[in-house]
């Protein structure tokens, strides 16, 4: 009963954040007068923009936020970023512009990049709708369910590998531990684990199934480092209600931050059976030598308005900004590009 | 009654939770790609998925962010569009970076309103510096993608990049005077939710079929310096365009000279390539508006297919190019 009482909690506490963020995204849309001054008021339940600062904020830390790849709840997400504005100045690209930031040409614009995005997205082969099958790229994977994953660019292939040579401040959330899963495993071995939900596996030679997701989940989520940069004032954790996954974490080749208390009935249903559940929320590694952080959390608005999210990512963008996060990186790297 | 009252809380808490939460919160994730269903509307996917690729720009000035993106998103039977902002937008100037897209619509307006700290501690207006103008310029003169500018883009980087303004045929900034060809103008006025009709000029030209002979719109005007000379006419609004209208700005004793332009949308080319210029679109009233939707859908069709490009190749000239700064040895 008490686990009950504490689940319907997290939800109806949920529910206000969602409530509270779509009452202010309608009524940004219906006031365009407020959009003149600033658009859409911030989601409640999290430190707000000022009256005066501009939407993708002014702060020191200059931040580029990839997505594309998987859908979300965009105005909410922008008002998480916006709340940050008085730290960072983010700046929005999707792929394929984004692939032409990933590079030291471009990478000189920005101190960290935050990736919400699904590099590489699978569709399926068949197709819908009366309409023809998809045309499938050279080279892309094609999974036994039939669906494709398309290789990325060579430019990207040779522009990001020496952009993380040269140690830039890296953030991954959430889904994007999915991107270039099927096509590019040097990637996956950037963020520090892989996911796909839609198709069958192979990471680092185990055959995986399709990998969990498993949505609202109310949870705990625990700093296991207490001492880190990253977590060192933020308590003990923060609760959420957030889509939790099963995915194939490299728990050998990453410092946990953080844990969830969520763990899936049956593992065995997403991962091979060699592969076992991981129930990591949050880490740090490096990338050649590159400080890289990674968050499982931030699916959606109830995740995004939780105070306790909103400040582990805000201090992960901090951290992978900073010069001692840099010289930790280059001081340890990982090399993983040929 | 106590259990009677008990559940009763627990049913109405559900169906609260179940009405407040989004599609995407209620349900496990739609596999990426998947298209969402917008509330009254036909099926969308974000992005879309038609033939077009469109580089969509922004940053500078604030907006209904989601508004914007979901009309976008309802051409998608017709472009897929891609977001950048500045300043990562001004890499794509560089036309070796545009081989992606077909087109690129502009909705942004960075460098105005008042200076700010710029990257060498001063206080002053961002540039995007010479080799972004000279990009840009060889952009044109490429003509690999159509351009088309949306509202108060002619108000970007007029500070530092007057030939900016010029190439679109008009400049615009509400906080600080404007440079325009040469001459200085009074900061712009801006006049929002404003009633008018919009007429069509040019009623043969492809980018105002489905329009007859116009259409209402509630929406922002401005008063900003435009060279009637060098643009081709598509839309008017009855407007009346002058300072006493704007009446907000006109009581703190701002002044405009003179009759401003009612134009409300043209096309000219730039060295090989079509523009289209639409002053309307400030916020989801307008862009919600059936007949804004087929503008936008028709200038961007119109600035990507051939004819257009045929007939700016044959008719733009070369936009300005400011002079290389000096480099020290």
């Amino acid at each position: 009963m008490k686990t009950l009482l504490k689940k319907l909690m997290f939800v109806s506490v949920g529910s206000f954040f969602v409530a509270s963020a779509m009452t202010t995204q309608l009524a940004g849309q219906a006031a365009p007068q407020g959009a003149r001054q600033g658009g859409p008021a911030p989601a409640a339940g999290a430190p707000a923009r000022g009256p005066n600062m501009p939407q993708g904020g002014r702060g020191p830390i200059k931040v580029l936020i990839v997505t594309k790849g998987h859908e979300f709840d965009r105005e909410p997400y922008w008002q998480m970023w916006d709340s940050m504005g008085s730290e960072i100045t983010w700046t929005h690209a999707e792929h394929p512009a984004a692939d032409i930031l990933m590079s030291p040409k471009y990478g000189k614009m920005f101190d960290v990049y935050a990736f919400f995005d699904l590099g590489g997205p699978g569709a399926g082969t068949q197709a819908r709708g009366g309409g023809p099958p998809a045309v499938v790229p050279p080279g892309a994977a094609v999974t036994a369910n039939n669906r494709f994953y398309p290789q990325p660019s060579e430019q990207l292939k040779t522009d990001f590998p020496a952009l993380l040579r040269e140690g830039k401040g890296m953030v991954f959330l959430h889904h994007a531990s999915a991107a270039w899963a099927h096509v590019w495993p040097e990637y996956s071995e950037v963020v520090g684990g892989a996911c796909d939900w839609y198709a069958p596996t192979k990471i680092r030679g185990f055959e995986n199934p399709n990998m969990g997701y498993f949505g609202m989940t109310p949870q705990h989520v625990t700093y296991v480092d207490k001492a880190h940069p990253i977590t060192k004032s933020l308590g003990e954790g923060f609760d959420v209600v957030d889509e939790a996954y099963a995915c194939h974490w490299f728990e050998d080749s990453v410092h946990p931050l953080a844990r969830t208390d969520f763990v899936p009935a049956d593992s065995t249903k997403n991962l091979n059976p060699k592969v076992k559940y991981s129930n990591l929320a949050a880490w740090v590694k490096t990338a050649e030598n590159s400080p890289v952080f990674f968050t499982q959390v931030g699916h959606g608005m109830t995740a995004w308005a939780t105070p306790g999210y909103r400040q582990l990512v805000l201090s992960a963008i901090k951290w992978a900004a900073s010069p001692e996060a840099l010289a930790w990186a280059k001081a340890n790297p990982t090399k993983i590009f040929k | 009654m106590k259990q009677t009252y008990g559940w009763m809380a627990a049913a109405a808490l559900a169906v609260a939770i179940a009405a407040t939460l989004p599609v995407s919160a209620q349900q496990a994730p739609a596999p990426a790609q998947a298209p969402a269903m917008a509330a009254g509307g036909p099926p969308t996917r974000q992005g879309g998925s038609g033939p077009i690729r469109v580089l969509f720009v922004s940053k500078g000035h604030d907006h209904d962010r989601e508004g914007l993106m979901k009309m976008l998103d309802r051409l998608g039977n017709t472009i897929t569009w891609t977001h950048v902002e500045h300043p990562a937008a001004t890499v794509f100037y560089d036309p070796a970076n545009a081989k992606d897209y077909d087109a690129y619509v502009f909705y942004d307006a960075p460098g105005r309103g008042q200076p700010t700290p710029q990257p060498n501690g001063q206080t002053g207006w961002p540039d995007p510096g010479y080799e972004a103008k000279k990009n840009f310029a060889a952009l044109t003169q490429s003509g690999k993608v159509g351009l088309v500018y949306l509202h108060h883009s002619p108000a970007t980087f007029n500070h530092t990049w007057p030939e900016y303004g010029e190439m679109i045929g008009m400049a615009c900034d509400w906080g600080s005077e404007v440079t325009f060809k040469g001459k200085k103008y009074p900061n712009s006025g801006a006049r929002g939710g404003t009633k008018q009709h919009i007429t069509v000029l040019e009623p043969a030209h492809p980018v105002v079929q489905g329009l007859g002979d116009g259409f209402d719109i509630v929406d922002e005007t401005y008063l900003c310096p435009v060279d009637e000379k060098s643009v081709h006419p598509l839309l008017k609004t009855d407007f009346v365009n002058i300072d006493k209208n704007y009446e907000r700005r006109y009581e703190t004793g701002w002044r405009y000279p003179g009759v401003g332009s009612s134009l409300a949308g043209w096309y000219r080319a730039v060295g090989k390539t079509p523009l289209v210029y639409l002053q309307n679109g400030h916020d989801n009233v307008a862009w919600s508006n059936p007949a804004y939707e087929t503008l936008v859908t028709n200038a961007i069709k119109w600035v990507v297919s051939p004819e257009a490009k045929a007939w700016a190749a044959k008719n733009g000239k070369p936009m300005g190019v400011p002079k290389a700064p000096k480099t020290s040895n």
